[in-house]
């Protein structure tokens, strides 16, 4: 009986654990993005790893979707996995033809697909297989030159240096030999007070150059800065705002609920007031640029109160009839009395939803003056030292040398009563022995100084 | 004698060969990692070097017009933001400055499928944010039903009745 109920009890345990038991698919690919220039007839190999991080044996599909896929050539159109193998490369050739009429952007997809088949060799009925990506863009510029420009503010306390960053991409087929931007700066009253200028640079077809420029802000609040980028007699034109001080209102999050693409989309846009005071006249607004820099979004939320010490949503509404799914980035700004701020935003845009996330300006920093250290090294001191003490050694062992492998032999003569030591050393250099200096020192050896006893005795 | 010379050659080279390496480790940085020209899935690298540094210098462009500067101490560093998957260029400023090395940081687009019976779990397990298309295949036909954002590390689960497949692509 107690047998029947231990097997009953291991079977059941095997059948509950093959119950639980998930099965595990997982596929990767790198990059999941390569871009480049548009060039005529360019060939170019480019290399893709798939990744097998659940180690299992399998085989995958490869093949090719999106406008330019008849300019790719598949070096193998399939992978096969054992589970001994994490990862494996493939390389595929893109041809481009002479010219693509249309400028801006191209894509073409690989896409690496699971296979799975039943024991009888037919592909499965029911189940889920999963798949990734590699995207290939191809970047073909605009006729004669042209550019486009993005600026980043980075705000300042009061005395201290506004700095400005005014990216310029020259998506143009010719060459710019010099960009330049003017920066004109309002404060909130509308009105124009500073005018600054960049450096100048030149910029290559398909290349990206930052001008920079710095303002010393005198006076705390909020300021509109208007950038004018001249780039061979062409004009380009950015905006951006940025605050001298503190600024009170804090950005939370976005959101967007219950959405269709074509359809009136719903901002929701949480802040926070941290101050101890009711901020008046909040405002929100929002910007989205296409690929191309081209503004697609512009809303604003109307203007609210917000009491001290709490978050308010405010609500800003857009129109998304004829908008594309895609990523854009764009800006969010803040705006209460005469303040206002900007973080810079990212928006995903799908069928269904619209997901927000706010990134602002990250990574710059104020560089410190370089200065040359004039202090001798602790460890220039400590080879200093090493270095006599070898001489040291040096010296001491030549000395030592020299009193080695001799042998001194010292005669003194004693008078009674007296002491009177007459001395007659010989030394006697390596083989001499014993017998020799007694014959040099008239027979008697009164004295021996062997330094070198253990020699004598092996010459003996 | 003869081996006594010996003792003391081999000293004098070894405070010459000491002296050597720590005046030029001191007075040169010598970066290891990332490799010049290297291409890494790790957004967040470590980097790495020999000698004394005291700046870390990143930005992504050859002029570090806008450099991300970071203090350093140690001969390792872990940036604290993740890097976007493009070019950067670095250097480290000290005694001495570095030359400027550059590096690539490419995505990877990876999606792990787990199911018991008819519920599957989709998780993101690459680098980047993920557009994932859903397609249903039915008596030999497809059909697109949808697609969802599946951001880094999330999950979606689904109940499925016929074969469906996940298409994963960088936002």
């Amino acid at each position: 009986m107690k047998k029947i109920n231990k097997f009953g009890a291991v079977l059941f345990l095997i059948i509950l654990g093959i119950l639980i038991i998930k099965d595990v698919n997982a596929l990767g690919i790198s990059p999941g993005r390569t871009t480049i220039n548009f060039e005529p007839n360019l060939e170019k190999d480019i290399t893709l790893t798939v990744f097998n991080s659940e180690n299992k044996d399998f085989t995958a599909t490869i093949f090719t979707r999106g406008e330019l896929r008849n300019y790719v050539e598949l070096e193998q159109t399939e992978l096969k996995f054992s589970s001994e193998e994490s990862q494996k490369s493939f390389n595929y050739k893109i041809k481009l033809p002479e010219k693509i009429e249309k400028p801006g952007s191209h894509r073409v997809e690989i896409v690496v697909r699971q296979i799975s088949k039943t024991k009888e060799g037919e592909d499965i009925v029911i189940g889920a297989l999963v798949a990734v990506v590699s995207q290939l863009d191809v970047k073909v510029p605009f006729p004669g030159k042209y550019a486009v420009a993005h600026l980043d503010i980075l705000g300042a306390k009061e005395n201290e240096e506004v700095k400005f960053f005014i990216r310029v991409t020259n998506l143009g087929e010719e060459d710019i030999e010099k960009a330049k931007a003017t920066i004109l700066i309002y404060d909130s009253s509308n009105k124009e007070v500073a005018k600054i200028e960049s450096d100048e640079k030149a910029i290559k077809t398909k290349n990206r150059k930052e001008l920079k420029a710095t303002w010393k802000a005198n006076v705390l609040g909020s300021y509109r800065a208007v950038a004018l980028v001249n780039y061979d007699g062409l004009l380009t034109k950015v905006e951006g705002s940025f605050r001298v001080g503190d600024f009170l209102l804090k950005p939370l999050d976005i959101s967007v609920k219950n959405f269709r693409l074509g359809q009136i989309a719903k901002f929701n846009i949480l802040v926070e007031n941290s101050a101890n005071r009711e901020i008046k006249d909040a405002v929100a607004q929002l910007l989205l640029f296409d690929e191309n820099e081209n503004k697609i979004m512009d809303i604003k939320s109307g203007p609210t109160e917000i009491e001290a010490l709490s978050k308010k949503e405010l609500l800003a509404y857009w129109d998304t009839e004829g908008v594309k799914e895609g990523t854009y980035i764009g800006k969010l700004i803040l705006t209460y009395e005469d303040n206002s701020y900007e973080r810079q935003i990212r928006t995903a845009v799908t069928e269904n939803s619209i997901k927000t996330e706010i990134i602002g300006i990250t990574a710059f920093a104020i560089a410190a003056p370089e200065t040359e250290s004039k202090k001798v090294p602790v460890l220039m001191l400590i080879m200093i030292i090493l270095i006599l003490s070898n001489i040291a050694w040096f010296i001491y062992l030549k000395n030592f040398k020299k009193s080695k492998g001799e042998t001194k032999y010292t005669k003194i003569k004693k008078l009674e009563g007296k002491k009177e030591v007459e001395k007659a050393e010989v030394k006697l250099e390596g083989k001499k022995l014993a017998e020799e200096a007694k014959e040099k020192l008239d027979g008697e050896i009164v004295k021996k100084e062997l330094e070198d006893l253990d020699k004598e005795k092996r010459l003996r | 004698m003869k081996t006594n010379k010996i003792y003391f050659g081999i000293g004098i080279l070894i405070i010459l060969l000491f002296t050597i390496l720590i005046s030029y480790s001191n007075n040169n940085l010598i970066q290891l990692y990332p490799e010049n020209n290297s291409i890494l899935t790790d957004s967040q690298p470590t980097f790495k070097w020999v000698g004394k540094a005291d700046k870390l210098i990143i930005d992504d462009n050859d002029e570090f017009t806008s450099p991300v500067i970071e203090n350093v101490e140690d001969n390792s560093y872990r940036i604290n933001n993740k890097l976007n998957f493009i070019k950067y260029y670095w250097k480290l400023s000290g005694n001495k400055n570095s030359s400027v090395w550059q590096f690539r940081i490419d995505s990877v687009v990876a999606l792990e499928l787990k199911n018991q019976s008819n519920l599957y779990n989709i998780t993101n397990v690459g680098t980047t944010d993920l557009d994932v298309e859903v397609i249903e295949e039915e008596r030999s036909l497809r059909k697109i039903t949808g697609s969802f954002i599946l951001r880094l590390n999330e999950t979606q689960q689904f109940n499925l009745k016929n074969k469906t497949i996940f298409i994963g692509k960088q936002r």
